[in-house]
């Protein structure tokens, strides 16, 4: 009896969401010549972990995130664990609304990633206030988020490049 | 939350306990790190710096488009510029070449004074140049990271300047990459004097462009322009370093320019400088070996 042809489970198809997510993080040391840019900067660990939760949650395991997170305060220079907190809180978001994200037009992903992405800022301000102990000014942070909803597009588009490209798992 | 393969029943479910579970803890622990983090730990310290070392070779290969494309625009703009910019040079080696006679003389005068009064000079420190090869700070957090470390002689706490004043201090040093916090972060804080009063005052980041000034006895007194300098009554920054100048002096407050265009850095220079009569702190193991090299340039102990 002939099976049907098994496609045999690739090491990279595991590594690849955490990777992504990881080099997104490595980008906020990307120099740019533009002053003041990397002030408001576009969250590219939030834009990574968001369509990875969606696609291949599976690949996408809690403590990678937490790891990230860590990396990305450690690289910044920010409190530790408040990047952390704003990329599970990005991935918890998406693991409670799955079934509305998968599976939907990119009209819908880009709106559920303005919403995310807005919780994630919320909680980056929230964690940098309490490690302060101050209240500090929250439009560097929209500045942010702004420009981060609006280059969301050009950025998904790669990690749906990358996730087509990638086998299915069995 | 996975869809891979799912097993039926009951395991499913213990699965996805497992899973719950573990996002809760994850949580509690970047909550835990946060609180934490309010209280200066060393351990986290020796983890930031370790990190500086290992990500500094991307950060710098990062920089080097960024650099290239500032440095054809700054070549294009200076070969435009060249010509005035070559006579203003000429007037303006002129004025020095002056100044420079008159300096001369109030030098070999003050040395005088010093001697008659018995006023001791300390150490000014060298300068170690760096460069500066990232700004990844975000939102809410206002440093750069420079290609210099303890390797370099670079410690904790040293001032960072340019030609035109200063950029910040060191807060936290690998070993050949260190992280500088702008006078312009919410948590810097530098003693500064205003203007020809001799106003004391702290000045205060605040994430923005404009730091202000804080603990002033007369709020608004100031003048537009009024240059401000460090007074080194915070023990850690030396004295007279030029920090910037009043733009905004009211009932809102006192707020500064900085000198240093703090958005485009591109070399600096630290400050290896000791403030008189402060021991370094326990366990700086550059602080001892720079203390035990100048006792025994000094003639003192070993």
């Amino acid at each position: 009896m002939i099976g049907a042809p098994v496609r045999r489970e690739r090491w990279y198809t595991q590594i690849a969401p955490l990777a992504t997510v990881l080099g997104a993080v490595l980008l906020d040391l990307l120099w740019v010549p533009v002053p003041g840019f990397n002030a408001v900067a576009p969250a590219f660990p939030v834009m990574a972990v968001y369509c990875w939760a969606i696609w291949r949650p599976e690949s996408l395991p809690y403590t990678g995130v937490f790891v990230a997170g860590l990396l990305e305060d450690l690289i910044r220079g920010t409190p530790l664990g408040g990047g952390a907190l704003a990329l599970l809180a990005v991935q918890g978001f998406v693991w409670a609304q799955q079934r509305l994200l998968r599976s939907r037009s990119f009209e819908v992903l880009w709106l559920g990633f303005a919403v995310t992405s807005l919780i994630a800022a919320i909680v980056t301000w929230g964690a940098v206030a309490f490690a302060y102990r101050t209240a500090l000014s929250p439009w560097p942070g929209g500045m942010q988020y702004v420009l981060t909803v609006a280059t969301f597009p050009a950025l998904a588009f790669l990690l749906m490049r990358i996730e087509r490209g990638l086998p299915r798992l069995a | 939350m996975g869809t891979r393969a799912r097993p039926s029943g009951r395991l499913w479910l213990v699965r996805l306990w497992l899973q719950r579970f573990a996002f809760l803890l994850l949580l509690a622990a970047s909550f835990a790190l946060l609180a934490l983090g309010r209280v200066e730990s060393p351990w986290a310290g020796k983890l930031r710096a370790g990190l500086l070392d290992a990500v500094a070779p991307i950060a710098h290969a990062l920089s080097l488009p960024g650099r290239a494309v500032a440095d054809w625009f700054g070549s294009v703009k200076d070969t435009a510029q060249l010509q005035r910019q070559n006579a203003e040079l000429k007037a303006e080696i002129e004025n020095l070449k002056l100044r420079l006679t008159a300096l001369d003389e109030l030098a070999r005068e003050n040395g005088e004074f010093r001697k008659l009064l018995g006023v001791q000079i300390h150490d000014e420190g060298k300068h170690i140049a760096a460069r500066v090869i990232a700004d990844p700070g975000g939102p809410y957090v206002r440093t750069v990271l420079i290609r210099a470390g303890h390797g370099d002689g670079v410690r904790k706490g040293r001032a960072v300047v340019t030609a035109q004043g200063l950029v910040g201090r060191i807060t936290e040093v690998g070993e050949f990459t260190s992280r500088v916090m702008l006078i312009t972060d919410v948590n810097a804080r530098t003693a500064v004097i205003v203007g020809n009063t001799g106003e004391r005052a702290i000045m205060s980041g605040a994430n923005a462009e404009l730091p202000r000034l804080l603990h002033l006895s007369r709020s608004g007194a100031f003048a537009k322009g009024d240059k401000v300098v460090t007074s080194g009554h915070d023990g850690i920054l030396p004295p007279g370093l030029p920090v910037g100048e009043v733009v905004e002096s009211g009932p809102d407050g006192v707020r500064i320019r900085p000198a240093v265009d703090l958005t485009n850095l591109g070399y600096v220079r630290i400050i290896d400088h000791d403030m008189p009569g402060l021991l370094p702190p326990p366990g700086d193991k550059t602080a001892e070996r720079t203390t035990r090299r100048r006792d025994r340039y000094d003639g003192g102990s070993p």
